[in-house]
Formats: structure tokens, C-alpha cells, sequence
């Protein structure tokens, strides 16, 4: 081979590698950016969610409450000399009740109050007093973790509850929260419905195995119908 | 029963709410019911100062209060107990959620109320909690302990108990005593003092040592 030539295909090659390298560098930087951008974005959820509980509580159930207390009055002073007014009002005063009480889950379901205020043992204490099948805690780690850390274990044990409550309502779900370094485990199983195999659908729709939060989610049927979810969320 | 000599003085209230409308209404109603309104607040530092000077029996406080709309009022409750004890205390809670609850509770129970917000629409049960618990027992709201009663449970000790006997277990964690809940669910106080015997046993709970205590053993139990 003539030299020159040499020298061409080597240059050729090295240009060809050096283009590869500043590509991959390119796309690796991009890739960071769509990470960064989507954490940002999930962030400013959160506190989104945040502000329209309070909004919520501060604002429309803060007057239904006011409301309801004027109805209350208003029925005291009609007692007796109005039975037509009486029950109207009395109606009135019901609707408010459930009003009030519609607000109340509709916002907790949007942000739970308890969960920014307390951290993770009361607002997953909650979550099991109000779980449709029954529920065993075995771990909840008792510090306070980066808002983003404790909304994403704190919905990952809601919607897992929701979705064993679903498919297997007479099931006993377990719940465990872990966190070993850099890490927070949360893991939610059930020992399934007898008599389904493990072949039957599962539900888990929306539950594509795949990543929560920059983490990892992974979900196992066993042998005997039970499932068990896992997500590991990264938690410096 | 009549009693004579001069009538009881009237219970001295101190609220804390921060919405006007509401924090009046308040006064209003609790004033017609025939409590003496001693001091209103808007928010939980103005409380503490109320509380200080006017020495009333009951304060009735909202726990989200400014300037962080979180836990002021419930904080500030747990400060009036440990600074004038004997002082009942209310709290108006948004939330079917127990943490609060318990947290406030397990200091000491006598004398706490524990309510929904939306049951100061009905004047006459809203007072009557009030007056029981400046009476000394503790006043734990009933949809809050429905709902804890009703979970589902597996392997509990709970499911042994009779219709009747979980009936008498909600009545306790709602802080009834035996002679209310004789009245309540239509019993001879023979009877109420069976059925708590027989569901302390079956639920391996310590044999009932007064009022106060129970309920917060039987509040401790259903959160397991």
C-alpha cells in the first residue's frame, strides 16, 4: 500500500472516530437535558399538586364549612315555625355535608395533606386505614425525604393497594419501605386470589415495569397469583 | 334532679380560626348555646397570648392556621395543655387522617376533642362535645372512627367480636363513657360493662382501667 494512500484511511478513520466520539458526547449531553427537563417537569407537578390542596383547603372548603354553619343557624332559628323552610334547609345542610366531604377526598387524592406535614409513616398509616383490603405495614422509614422522594414511594403504595384491592379484594397486602444508601425500596406484594393462576390477567394496566422517578419498577406474578411490585427509587 | 343555690357559671370559651366569617359565626352560635365567648383569635400566636390572659376552661382552635396553614393549631394546642393544664382543648381538623389525632392524644387524653370542621353545623352535637370534653373526657370524631373500625383486616382478633361488642369498641374509641354508651345503644350499664369486658379479653387488651386510658388503648388497637 502506497503511503499516501495509508495516510488518507488512517485520516479517514481517525475523522470517522473522532465523529463518533463528538456525536455520542452529543447525545449523551441531550440525554441529560431530557433527564434533567423531565425531573423538572415532575418536580413542578408536585408542587402544583401541593398548591391546589391548599387552595382547596384554604379556599373552597373553608367556605363550605362557613356555609354550612350558616345553615345550621338559620335552622335554629326556624325550628318549630316553619316545617316546609325547616327542611329545606335541613337539605341544604346535607348537601353542604357532602360537598365538604367529596372536597375532602378529591383533594387528598390530588396531594395529601398529611404526607407534606408528617412524611411518610402517617401518610402511609393513612393510606392502609383507608385501603380497601388489609393491609400489614412492615417498615416505613421515619425521617423526612426530599418531597419528590416521599410523593413517588407515597403513590406507588397508593396505586398498588388501589390495584391489589382491584384484582385480588379479598388478598392481604404487605408494605415495606426500605432504605438502604442511596436508595429508597418500596415493596408492595400479595399473596393473590386462590384458585387464579398466575397466567390470568393481573391487571396492571397502567403498570408497565420500567422506570418511577429516574428508578427502577418491577413487577413479579408468582406461582401461587400473588404479585409483588417493587420500585427503587434513587435517594442520596 | 334539682339542685339548688345559684346556677353553674357558663363555660369560657377562647376560639382560633383565621377565616372572619366563620371565627363569628362561631362566636354567635357558641354565645346563643349559652358558653361565655371569652376571647377570639385568628391565628395560633394571638391564642397562646388569649389563653394566658383570660384562663378559659375549653379553646376551640382550627389546626391549619396561619402563617404556614399546616399544624399551628394542633401545636398550639399541645403548648396550652402542657402550660395550663387542665385547660380542655378542640381541635377542628380537616382531615379523617389519625396521626394528628394521636400524636395530641397520647400526651394526655382527658380533656381533648378531636372533630371533623363541618360539625359545627350542627349547634346542638357540636356543643355538647364541647361541654364533655371541658367535663374532662376526650371527644374522638365518629367518622373517624367508623372508618377504622370498618377496614378490612386479616387475622384480626376484631373479627370475633359480636355486632354488638364492635358497636360498644366504636362507642369507647369515640371516648363514650360506659353510663353514655348504656344510653346510647339503649343497654342496662350491666350489660355495657359485659360486652367492654368481654371485648378486652378477646382483643388481648389490659382490663379496663378508666375511661381515659381505654381510649387510647382501643384507638391504639384499631390502628394496628
Amino acid at each position: 500500500m502506497h503511503e499516501p494512500q495509508l495516510v488518507r484511511l488512517t485520516a479517514a478513520a481517525a475523522s470517522m472516530a473522532l465523529e463518533h466520539a463528538r456525536l455520542q458526547a452529543e447525545v449523551q449531553a441531550q440525554l441529560e437535558q431530557v433527564r434533567a427537563s423531565r425531573a423538572r417537569i415532575v418536580e413542578a407537578g408536585d408542587a402544583a399538586r401541593r398548591r391546589i390542596e391548599r387552595d382547596l383547603h384554604d379556599g373552597a372548603q373553608q367556605r363550605l364549612v362557613t356555609l354550612s354553619l350558616a345553615l345550621g343557624m338559620a335552622r335554629g332559628q326556624v325550628a318549630g315555625s316553619d316545617p316546609g323552610l325547616a327542611a329545606l334547609l335541613e337539605g341544604a345542610s346535607k348537601e353542604a355535608r357532602e360537598a365538604i366531604a367529596e372536597l375532602r377526598e378529591l383533594a387528598r387524592g390530588i396531594h395529601p395533606a398529611v404526607l407534606t406535614e408528617t412524611g411518610l409513616p402517617g401518610a402511609i398509616q393513612a393510606l392502609v386505614e383507608r385501603s380497601a383490603v388489609a393491609t400489614t405495614v412492615s417498615a416505613v422509614p421515619a425521617g423526612r425525604y426530599p418531597a419528590p422522594i416521599e410523593a413517588t414511594a407515597y403513590f406507588v403504595v397508593s396505586e398498588a393497594l388501589a390495584n391489589v384491592a382491584k384484582h385480588a379484594p379479598s388478598a392481604t397486602a404487605h408494605v415495606a419501605i426500605r432504605q438502604p444508601a442511596g436508595q429508597m425500596v418500596v415493596e408492595i406484594t400479595d399473596e393473590g386470589q386462590a384458585g387464579r393462576g398466575p397466567t390470568r390477567d393481573r391487571g396492571c394496566a397502567g403498570w408497565r415495569p420500567g422506570r418511577v422517578r429516574g428508578g427502577t419498577l418491577h413487577i413479579e406474578s408468582g406461582m401461587g397469583g400473588g404479585t409483588r411490585l417493587r420500585a427503587e427509587i434513587p435517594c442520596p | 334532679m334539682s339542685v339548688s343555690g345559684p346556677a353553674p357559671a357558663p363555660l369560657r370559651v377562647v376560639i382560633a380560626e383565621d377565616a372572619v366569617l366563620l371565627r363569628e359565626g362561631l362566636s354567635r352560635v357558641l354565645g346563643d348555646a349559652g358558653l361565655e365567648v371569652a376571647g377570639a383569635a385568628g391565628d395560633a400566636e394571638q391564642l397562646l397570648q388569649l389563653v394566658g390572659a383570660l384562663r378559659p376552661d375549653v379553646v376551640l382552635a382550627d389546626i391549619r392556621m396561619p402563617p404556614t396553614q399546616t399544624t399551628e393549631g394542633l401545636q398550639a394546642a399541645r403548648l396550652i395543655r402542657h402550660r395550663w393544664p387542665g385547660t380542655a382543648v378542640v381541635v377542628l381538623s380537616q382531615y379523617v387522617e389519625t396521626e394528628q389525632l394521636f400524636d395530641l392524644l397520647a400526651d394526655d387524653p382527658r380533656g381533648v376533642g378531636y372533630v371533623l370542621k363541618e360539625r359545627v353545623a350542627d349547634v346542638a352535637q357540636f356543643t355538647s362535645a364541647i361541654r364533655r370534653v371541658a367535663g374532662g373526657e376526650s371527644v374522638i370524631d365518629p367518622e373517624i372512627v367508623a372508618r377504622l373500625v370498618a377496614r378490612p383486616r386479616a387475622d384480626s382478633p376484631l373479627q370475633a367480636l359480636t355486632e354488638r361488642e364492635r358497636d360498644v369498641l366504636a362507642l369507647m374509641a369515640e371516648g363514650r363513657s360506659n353510663q353514655a354508651i348504656a344510653s346510647q345503644l339503649w343497654m342496662s350499664p350491666k350489660t355495657v360493662e359485659t360486652h367492654v369486658g368481654s371485648i378486652f379479653s378477646k382483643l388481648g387488651l389490659a382490663p379496663d382501667a378508666g375511661d381515659h386510658r381505654r381510649v387510647l388503648a382501643v384507638l391504639a388497637f384499631l390502628r394496628q
